[in-house]
């Protein structure tokens, strides 16, 4: 718990930094204390802090928790640690969609790209979800076959986007490229309070299995013996997984290196209680993603990366520093 | 309460394992051994039991046919213990206890701690409460498993192979602590063991299933008999009384095909 609570205080340090990073020049503690409201400022301080930092960097922290919740809740379900959004297909599904608006359908049904493209993204998430667990369903608890179909689905969909590239124009692929490193840049309000209600419900109801999670980690037989119905338990994880990936997904596009590390950070620090594993793993995702924003903008002065592409430059560092001090600590 | 096993048939896709299986009534109290040669049945009527294999039949337990409880009904009846637990898990055995404690047993908030300490204590496990799972050896592991399912106080107990990654003490320690349970508790435990000598010493009944679906219960020294072991095993032997006034099967070797 107290792991926990020193997580969610780094994440803050983290968040209002990331909202104090850019070229006006404001300290940490001044954007603080005008994100709080503690000082009004002059209006233009207003402006960029509250529209512009504040949607992006709450964006990187509700996406990098969704990701970091979906991978936690896959790993378990699928008792397979390189289980991810990102590893099983779900993400390719949602990058498929997104190319195929961006290079077929602009004006699709008279609705505009910027709500096509999440909701096409979405819908072929939720799409490659609904198959994995039908696949689930029609091969009962043979959970390495389902992960080996989620990899072939992923191989698949990969070879798919990149038909879709072949035939897209010049300034088709540009955006297509540009979907996949992932970026903040589309971040809204309205977006955030979205993504926070997802993330909200799915956290909820992870929560509330959280008992029957960490059961099924002490082995399948007993935590079927314990009365949990293992197949619903699937069901109703890759559900999630499929809500906070797509929705997660259609807003920055593919952000693949959080959806894996997150959970084994959290692991590695909390254990597999999965009442402080789920929430340490969303954290976890949380703070990379956070870490990553600041970078994406501190990295090269004057530009802003996609923040996909530095995911991994932040978090493998951080990752394998955890996994040495953790081998240092057991003699290894 | 009685356990009753009428007409109860499981295998698997495309091979019956047990047919029309029916054995006399299992009265509270008693730890019932299983025995028989490999691919008779032993797993898969454990399994069955714990409503992880597809079964047909009748299994009544204190008047209620466990073959038709839903998962979360059965879950307060029944306590399974796997050959096997899983290696790679970041859980410490604190938390695997408590997780079976809080999900399978109706304990108050308060009670839970003391049960995990009492149970733990029994198999002497308390000094490795907080060590991961993938630290230990395979005894340590299976002990872990014992203990979970000690903890859940279900009426009914099923142990495939509880002993078989333990050194010689702690086989006698692990089967006397399951005993005393059942005693104490009046809960009935249903043992699958390879070990006869196991068997015939902590068991109060015996069933021997053989090859073929034959099926017979009762006192250890009433099943296992030199002619049982020809029938069933395939090797000549003979039940012994040692020093300690227990009695112990002893090998003579590979029974003649034309004897069998």
């Amino acid at each position: 718990m107290i792991l926990l609570l020193v997580m969610a205080a780094v994440l803050i340090t983290s968040f209002i930094y990331d909202l104090s990073v850019g070229p006006m020049g404001l300290s940490w503690w001044e954007v603080a204390q005008l994100a709080s409201g503690w000082v009004e400022g002059d209006a233009a301080q207003r402006v960029v802090v509250m529209e512009l930092r504040l949607p992006y960097a709450l964006m990187a922290v509700l996406v990098g928790a969704s990701l970091g919740l979906a991978g936690a809740e896959m790993q378990t379900a699928l008792n397979n640690p390189l289980a991810s959004p990102f590893t099983l297909g779900i993400g390719a599904a949602a990058t498929l969609g997104a190319s195929l608006v961006i290079v077929f359908g602009p004006n699709w049904g008279g609705l505009s790209q910027m709500v096509l493209l999440p909701l096409a993204a979405f819908v072929f998430a939720a799409a490659s979800c609904a198959l994995l667990m039908l696949v689930g369903r029609a091969l009962g608890t043979e959970v390495h076959t389902l992960v080996l179909f989620g990899i072939a689905m992923l191989f698949g969909l990969n070879a798919l986007v990149g038909l879709v590239q072949f035939l897209a124009d010049a300034e088709a692929l540009q955006q297509i490229v540009f979907w996949t490193l992932g970026s903040l840049a589309r971040a809204s309000m309205e977006r955030v309070g979205l993504l926070a209600g997802v993330l909200a419900v799915c956290l909820l109801f992870a929560l509330r299995q959280a008992w029957a999670m960490t059961m099924l980690r002490t082995g399948e037989d007993q935590a079927r013996s314990l009365g949990v119905p293992v197949g619903r338990l699937r069901a109703s994880v890759l559900l999630r997984v499929s809500l906070l990936t797509g929705v997660a997904t259609a807003f920055v596009g593919e952000v693949g290196f959080i959806g894996l590390v997150g959970p084994h950070i959290a692991r590695l620090l909390l254990g597999e209680d999965h009442r402080f594993f789920l929430p340490g793993s969303a954290l976890a995702g949380a703070l990379l993603l956070s870490l990553a924003s600041i970078a994406s903008r501190g990295l090269l002065p004057g530009v802003v990366l996609p923040v996909g592409l530095v995911t991994a430059l932040v978090g493998v560092p951080l990752f394998i520093g955890l996994i040495l001090a953790r081998g240092k600590r057991a003699g290894l | 309460m009685t356990l009753k096993i009428n007409g109860l048939s499981s295998g698997y896709r495309q091979r019956t394992v047990l047919q029309q299986v029916s054995l006399p009534s299992i009265e509270a109290g008693l730890l019932v051994a299983l025995i028989g040669p490999n691919g008779v049945g032993k797993s898969t009527l454990v399994r069955s039991l714990a409503g992880l294999q597809p079964a047909a039949g009748q299994v009544q337990l204190a008047g209620a046919d466990l073959l038709k409880l839903s998962p979360r009904e059965r879950q307060h009846n029944v306590a399974y213990l796997p050959q096997t637990l899983p290696q790679v898990t970041s859980l410490v055995v604190y938390e695997m206890l408590l997780a079976a404690a809080h999900l399978g047993a109706e304990y108050a908030q308060e009670q839970i701690e003391t049960a995990i300490t009492r149970v733990a204590q029994s198999l002497g496990i308390t000094a490795l409460m907080l060590r991961r799972l993938s630290e230990l050896s395979g005894g340590q592991r299976q002990m872990v498993g014992l203990a979970q399912v000690l903890v859940r106080q279900a009426p009914l107990l099923l142990l495939d192979e509880p002993t078989s990654a333990l050194d010689l003490r702690w086989q006698l320690n692990v089967l006397e602590v399951v005993r005393r349970h059942v005693q104490e508790s009046q809960a009935i435990a249903l043992v699958a063991s390879h070990d006869l000598n196991l068997a015939l010493r902590f068991a109060d009944q015996v069933i021997m299933l053989a090859p073929g679906g034959e099926c017979r219960m009762g006192k250890p020294l009433e099943v296992v008999t030199a002619q049982s072991l020809r029938a069933c095993y395939g090797v000549e032997g003979r039940v012994e009384t040692c020093s300690q006034g227990f009695p112990v099967v002893l090998v003579d070797g590979v029974a003649d095909q034309q004897r069998q």
